[in-house]
């Protein structure tokens, strides 16, 4: 499940910095903006047959890799 | 009265609000208490020779009441979830602001229904609706909703709160909170915007913009024209920055942390940075509520694949929309789109950085030629934004000069 969302977020971002330190802030990192995170829920939603509209998605709860993880798995089991 | 438009504003704001420190401080929440001041204090900036703007908001509210409980009916209890209704919701709770923006082209004269403050409500509105369908609301309880759109320290320009936000603050005991540390940055920020508005805001109106606009409609040259661009810049900042400051101290002693507005804008590097701290409350509106939905509708159906296109494209329907809501006039459009191109060329600067790394400095020298590019630029949007372009070409030099 990590490795998924981890390949996922390397994809749309094209950066692997976050690898290394899955507490690190994503938005602050460059690695992800507006643009991007609306990139990478459209592609969880495909990957993961789940629904994340943009409003569950906000930017304390998304914004490091490990807090995405958490959120997929939470939802995926819902 | 105009909320925190003269300092006399304050003086019964202050008398009423000892009460609620006080119950605060013993941590008491008093919601009795607490609609009773905000019903008072509407009743300041709506009642009495305003009343028919009181009628107005109160009719305004019934109404989005009406819509919000209707949809959470149908999206909650219901369980239904179709594009149409949800579409027809938002429409429906846009009418008014429409009615009351377009009524003044038809009959030349300001609609009945208008109030100060409509815009901001219905950002609200709109806000509560899209969470609704999202399913990131579970419930609208009536008091909140109603107590969330009437709130009175930001009913007239903001900040945009949220409503998960602002329920959250009202179920919230005292016991949680560290309300010393509230009421002290509370007051700072009161202090804060007196300084900004009554005495910075103030002078720079009264010794250089008025004067400045006067001399550039008479003779419109460039050196006159940065004379009014500098000032209304500068004096747009401290007059909204002061009375954002003033909402969010009162709301803060109410013991409300509501969004604050402004985060030392000038310093921004870029345009990107600016919108991150230039009127954050709307801009953060139309970033999560225009903008990312664009994206995610034009990904989603994929309309467009390219995605810096897609990023494009969506700027320009945020930024047009963001003119268009400061009104329909040619030169808050023209601002619209001169930020939708600044974005849109600020990315475009940013992926070729990226691409070539190295090849661009970076260091202290090269981020104070950013705060000043960046800085200009804005400015530049201002004076477009203040009008006086229009004004310029409506009553050129030839028509002016006898009359003075």
């Amino acid at each position: 499940m990590k490795e998924r969302v981890f390949d996922v977020i390397e994809r749309v971002s094209g950066m692997d910095d976050f690898r290394e330190d899955e507490n690190m802030d994503l938005f602050e990192a460059g690695i992800l903006d507006s643009m991007g995170a609306i990139m990478l829920i459209v592609d969880l939603e495909e990957e993961f047959g789940v629904s994340l509209p943009p409003s569950e998605m906000d930017r304390e709860d998304w914004n490091t890799a490990a807090k995405i993880v958490d959120r997929i798995e939470e939802k995926v089991n819902e | 009265m105009i909320p925190y438009e003269s300092p006399r504003y304050f003086i019964p704001l202050i008398v009423a609000i000892i009460p609620l420190i006080i119950a605060h401080l013993k941590g008491k929440k008093w919601m009795g208490y607490q609609a009773v001041f905000t019903f008072a204090f509407l009743w300041l900036t709506f009642g009495g020779p305003n009343i028919r703007s009181g009628i107005a908001l109160l009719c305004y509210g019934v109404w989005q009441v009406l819509i919000v409980k209707g949809y959470e009916y149908y999206r909650i209890t219901l369980k239904k979830n179709t594009t149409h209704i949800f579409i027809i919701s938002i429409l429906l709770s846009l009418v008014p602001l429409f009615c009351v923006k377009l009524t003044p082209f038809i009959i030349h004269k300001p609609s009945l229904f208008g109030f100060l403050g409509i815009s901001y409500l219905t950002f609200k509105s709109i806000n509560v609706i899209m969470e609704i369908r999202d399913g990131a609301l579970k419930e609208v309880k009536l008091l909140h909703f109603i107590y969330f759109m009437y709130f009175f320290p930001t009913i007239s320009s903001g900040p945009i709160d949220r409503y998960r936000r602002f329920a959250n603050d009202m179920d919230e005991s005292f016991a949680n909170k560290d309300y010393i540390n509230m009421l002290g940055k509370g007051f700072t920020c009161i202090f804060i915007g007196l300084f900004y508005k009554f005495i910075v805001g103030y002078l720079i109106d009264i010794y250089a913009l008025h004067p400045f606009a006067i001399e550039a409609t008479k003779y419109p040259v460039i050196f006159n024209l940065l004379k009014v661009m500098y000032s209304y810049g500068l004096y747009l900042f401290f007059d909204f920055a002061g009375y954002s400051m003033f909402a969010v101290g009162v709301s803060y002693i109410m013991g409300y942390e509501i969004p604050k507005n402004f985060n030392l804008p000038f310093i921004s590097k870029n345009i990107k940075d600016f919108w991150n701290r230039w009127h954050m409350s709307l801009s953060f509106w139309f970033r999560d509520f225009v903008y990312m939905r664009l994206v995610y509708f034009i990904v989603k159906k994929r309309v467009i694949k390219n995605r810096n296109v897609i990023s494009n494209i969506s700027y320009f329907g945020l930024f047009l929309l963001m003119g268009a809501w400061h009104g329909l006039t040619w030169y808050y459009l023209a601002y619209g789109a001169y930020h939708a191109v600044l974005m849109c060329v600020t990315d475009a600067w940013i992926r070729w950085k990226k691409k070539h790394k190295g090849l661009v400095p970076t260091g202290k020298a090269i981020d104070v030629i950013n705060i000043v590019l960046t800085f200009h630029a804005v400015m530049f949007s201002f004076l477009i934004f203040s009008g006086i372009f229009d004004f310029i070409i409506k009553y050129p030099v030839t028509k002016i000069l006898p009359s003075w």
